[in-house]
């Protein structure tokens, strides 16, 4: 097997003792991210990416992935233990794990919890190890129509599976307009500067993915702080030995289950656009309705807890495959991942897993030990921590207002992003609040250069026809496909009017 | 007599935001006709994009501006309680402070002062934890940024006059 013999030359790449520290490093920064309310994943990754530039590449990235898998874990803890989701994929897994907390067991439900978030983790991984090269032998005949075919599906996935579709328009709709502040990419005329130097330099969306989720969450959790009483905690975060056993057991009576929900977060993770969130809330309700007690949902049914954390898990794996393959990200993290990787001075694409085997596989193997790693520390550790969330408001907002703003700096060493930081923390605040979704303006702003230069060029070569994404035997039907999940919020709409027309209409016959 | 940030509700934010939305696309579709919307010698011009993008965001902002502003408005009052707006304000401005002070004082030493503000006037620990943890954070920063990692980060005026290292 190839696959398996790139994968061993992966792990030989990363058992590096100094690898292996930025990976474990990751890994509980992450952990603490999660833990910590009102920090996500997203604002982890992107707080420490500028850090990350001063690295070498494979450790870079397995350190910045740590974090991502370690929020996985991590945000399980805060939702059981205090319904107080420290990401938004953690929020179908409190539908149950809060209940069974309240009803004293916390401890089954983080310890099933944790378990199938690494059994979803490695049966993704495994996917993950033999999908990379068949799709990335794909992706190499892919042209700009069919790029363009599979970034239309990006945006098409939040449209269609999002849930405002108008806002979730409008936030694409900006983003690729923050992207087309500076030069353009075919003639270099500045556009949209408005003779300013430093508008020429467009956009960078770091500091504004930073403004957006780190301080926009800051001021949203200030906002609503008189609402959240965090209890006494130290006590409930207990995991014993027993707690861990059946956990282990409870996973293992639903394996089906567990299996199905991470498959289904794989494929849901590898749809670029959709990422961990939406699995999430998916393997949640396919599992009420394929449960023989529905009812139980919502009250502490242990299912509730497996489904969503295994799926969220096989989804954040996942997510990463078309940004490393295709160079699309997955999710907004994955987004962040990316900028790192051009960073890094590599270009994600299909020649990345020829030209730089090495890079790519010890970040393959890396999964599989980052996601060992978070499950030790989870099932040992969970008080300490737990402790983190006695950590006081007041010490905790400083400290993240203060690396998003020194993240901001650092990337392009200007005081401008520092600002621009403030005012999209402000921006990101007032959306999230009217409810607009950030991750389409996050990954519009990042694919704005690969989509318009993917339309142009087709453009370019069938001499602007907009048929040749219909003509191309490979992109016809993923611009179909794309078309649809663009089309399906006002397919519902219609099929809502149909309906309540013909209520209407059937009692006076 | 409610004070007038008591009285916004969702639907007049949403309103606001709609207009700056629609602000933007104005200035999108004056850029996209300057710098050309459709086909010239060598393929789509510049402006084709932009052009392309003043669709999508109008249609949205069409689709926002007909449910949730027309047809089914959120008329919940944006803050519930004015307790929202200080704790808001309480946390909001000692952050546009700080990044105001960076250019001055540098990263660093803002760093320390904002902690240490927080923590003795937000979070009410006695004048000594705010000193001890402000200096703690500035010195751990220094530790991590400068002696670590060697990432520059915006000195103080000091610093520039060459009177202080940091």
């Amino acid at each position: 097997m190839e696959a398996l013999d790139l994968l061993g030359a992966g792990f030989a790449t990363l058992m590096d003792p100094s690898r292996l520290a930025f990976m474990l490093a990751g890994v509980i920064l992450g952990l603490l991210v999660g833990v910590i309310p009102g920090v996500g994943g997203t604002t982890g990754v992107a707080i420490l990416l500028p850090i990350t530039v001063f690295l070498e590449p494979v450790s870079a990235l397995v350190m910045l992935a740590g974090i991502y898998w370690g929020s996985m874990y991590g945000g399980l803890i805060t939702s059981i233990l205090f319904a107080v989701p420290g990401n938004p994929w953690s929020v179908a897994v409190m539908f149950d794990g809060r209940p069974l907390a309240v009803q004293g067991k916390a401890g089954l439900a983080m310890a099933a919890g944790f378990w199938v978030s690494f059994f979803g983790a490695i049966i993704a991984s495994i996917l993950f190890t033999f999908f990379a090269v068949p799709f990335a032998s794909m992706a190499l005949r892919f042209g700009p129509p069919e790029m363009f075919a599979v970034l239309m599906i990006a945006f098409g996935t939040f449209i269609g599976l999002g849930g405002n579709a108008n806002k979730a328009m409008i936030m694409i709709a900006v983003g690729f307009l923050l992207s087309t502040v500076g030069l353009d990419v075919v003639t270099g005329q500045p556009r949209l500067t408005f003779g300013s130097i430093e508008m020429m330099r467009g956009f960078h969306f770091v500091p504004v993915t930073i403004g957006l989720f780190g301080i926009g969450e800051v001021l949203a959790n200030a906002a609503e702080r008189y609402k959240v009483q965090i209890e006494e905690v130290t006590r409930a975060a207990k995991l014993g030995l027993h707690d861990i056993t059946a956990g282990g057991m409870a996973v293992l009576r639903n394996f089906w289950l567990a299996t199905g929900a991470a498959l289904l977060g794989f494929v849901t993770g590898i749809l670029p656009g959709a990422g961990a969130t939406p699995a999430s809330f998916m393997a949640y309700g396919a599992a009420q309705k394929m449960s023989r007690h529905p009812e139980r949902f919502g009250k502490g049914a242990i299912e509730g807890v497996i489904a969503p954390e295994a799926a969220n898990n096989a989804a954040g794996t996942g997510s990463i495959l078309p940004m490393l393959v295709l160079g699309i990200p997955g999710s907004p993290t994955a987004a962040i991942l990316m900028a790192g990787v051009f960073m890094w001075g590599f270009i994600p694409g299909p020649r990345l897993f020829t030209e730089q085997p090495e890079f790519v596989w010890s970040f393959i193997a890396s999964l599989y030990l980052s996601n060992l790693g978070a499950l030790l520390i989870c099932l040992t550790a969970t008080p300490l921590l737990a402790l983190m969330l006695r950590t006081p408001y007041a010490i905790l907002a400083p400290i993240i207002v203060v690396l998003s703003l020194v993240g901001g700096y650092a990337i392009q060493n200007a005081m401008m992003d520092v600002y621009l930081v403030a005012i999209f923390g402000i921006i990101g605040f007032i959306l999230r609040r009217l409810g607009y979704p950030l991750a389409p303006l996050v990954v519009a702003l990042v694919l704005g250069y690969p989509t318009e230069e993917a339309l142009r060029q087709s453009l370019i070569m069938s001499d602007g026809s907009p048929l040749i994404f219909f003509t191309r035997p490979l992109s016809a039907p993923i611009m179909i496909a794309a078309l649809v999940l663009f089309l399906l919020p006002a397919f519902q709409l219609l099929r809502r009017r149909l309906r309540a027309r013909a209520e209407r209409e059937a009692p006076g016959e | 007599m409610t004070p007038i940030w008591l009285r916004a509700s969702y639907r007049t934010v949403e309103i606001g935001t709609v207009s700056v939305f629609l602000l933007l696309g104005m200035v999108l579709f004056y850029e996209s006709m300057r710098l050309g919307p459709g086909w010239g010698d060598s393929g789509p011009q510049p402006g084709f994009f932009p052009f392309v993008l003043t669709v999508c965001l109008v249609s949205g902002l069409a689709g926002v501006i007909y449910v949730d502003i027309l047809r089914r408005p959120d008329n919940r009052p944006f803050f519930e309680v004015s307790q929202e707006v200080s704790d808001l304000l309480k946390v909001g401005i000692p952050i546009l402070v700080a990044v105001a002070l960076i250019r001055w004082i540098g990263m660093y030493v803002t760093a320390g002062l904002y902690l240490g503000f927080f923590m003795a006037w937000y979070g009410k620990f006695r004048w000594s934890s705010a000193l001890a943890g402000g200096l703690i954070f500035s010195g751990a920063l220094w530790l991590l940024l400068r002696e670590g990692f060697n990432i520059s980060m915006p000195m103080s005026v000091f610093y520039r006059s060459g009177t202080l290292p940091f």
